[in-house]
């Protein structure tokens, strides 16, 4: 609790990290410390307001990373299809290579 | 949500593929004609990637953010890429291949951008910076998958040239360049 009561007054503290210890630094009473608590106040809404824009950053990228995905996963299928249908077939799940044809299936001499 | 509706009948197209491939994978030749037919007289398979492609490409326009000029500027560059990578006379794989080629080299370009902010910024989350470095290499990769696909497909369906066009001397660039080149 940054604001605390001594005989019946009000005053601000900040509290700060100084070598892995949380210390307590005394601001002010009255104006000086509603001063204070108002300035912490709208630094702790600047960062959330940053923390939530780069949340919704994060997930404008996670968005279209999966549509990407879906495309690229899609249109793999179209391709492996389409080598396929124009009788390629893929030698060891490298190189994609000309299907021989069986002699005499088309009964050419 | 949109990208239900759009997976949905994507997913369906490409498990009815999938069972095709399995079986030219398996030797059955008289599955090929099903496989022609299926590339040449299925509305919905083009339909679902054309849906997913401008998912992906609204998707990657969104992460422009609010400048209307950017976005204008991209998307007509986009356009033009996926011409000039996909040549006057492309089949409809190498369209699509294009398209893949074209929007992945959008994400590329914004994937940089956003992990060069974060290295020129000031105190930022050093996960997130990594996360940008990360997004970075899985763009890259993905570019130079879907680049390496068009242009194994490019060769392998599009008829080649005849000796007469061959030996004919090419004049200017054009629309028809290669794909590694328009990207450049």
């Amino acid at each position: 609790m940054p604001w605390h009561e001594t005989d019946g007054r009000h005053y601000f503290y900040r509290s700060e990290w100084v070598k892995g210890r949380c210390v307590r630094r005394y601001v002010g009473g009255g104006q000086l410390g509603e001063l204070a608590a108002a300035e912490d106040d709208l630094r702790r809404i600047e960062r959330e307001a940053r923390r939530r824009g780069r949340q919704a950053e994060q997930e404008l990228w996670q968005d279209a990373e999966a549509a990407l995905a879906a495309l690229c996963g899609l249109s793999d299928l179209v391709l492996k299809a389409a080598l396929t249908a124009a009788g390629y077939r893929r030698h060891c799940r490298g190189q994609w290579r000309k299907r021989r044809e069986r002699r005499g299936d088309d009964g050419a001499g | 949500m949109n990208g239900e509706e759009t997976t949905e009948p994507a997913e369906a197209v490409a498990a009815e593929m999938r069972g095709l491939l399995q079986r030219a994978e398996l030797g059955d030749e008289a599955v090929l004609p099903a496989l022609r037919s299926f590339l040449d007289a299925r509305p919905d398979l083009w339909r679902a990637l054309s849906d997913l492609g401008r998912r992906a490409e609204e998707a990657l326009l969104g992460l422009v953010g609010d400048n209307l000029l950017a976005r204008e500027a991209l998307s007509r560059r986009l356009v033009e890429l996926k011409k000039e990578l996909a040549g006057p006379e492309a089949t409809a794989p190498v369209r699509l291949l294009a398209e893949r080629v074209a929007l992945c080299w959008l994400e590329v370009q914004l994937a940089e951008l956003d992990a060069a902010a974060f290295r020129q910024g000031g105190p930022v989350d050093k996960s997130l910076a990594q996360e940008a470095d990360r997004r970075l290499g899985r763009a890259h990769r993905r570019y130079l998958t879907a680049h390496r696909q068009l242009v194994l497909t490019s060769k392998l369906t599009q008829p080649g040239p005849s000796p007469v066009d061959a030996a004919t001397p090419v004049v200017g660039g054009g629309a028809g360049g290669s794909p590694a080149a328009a990207t450049q």
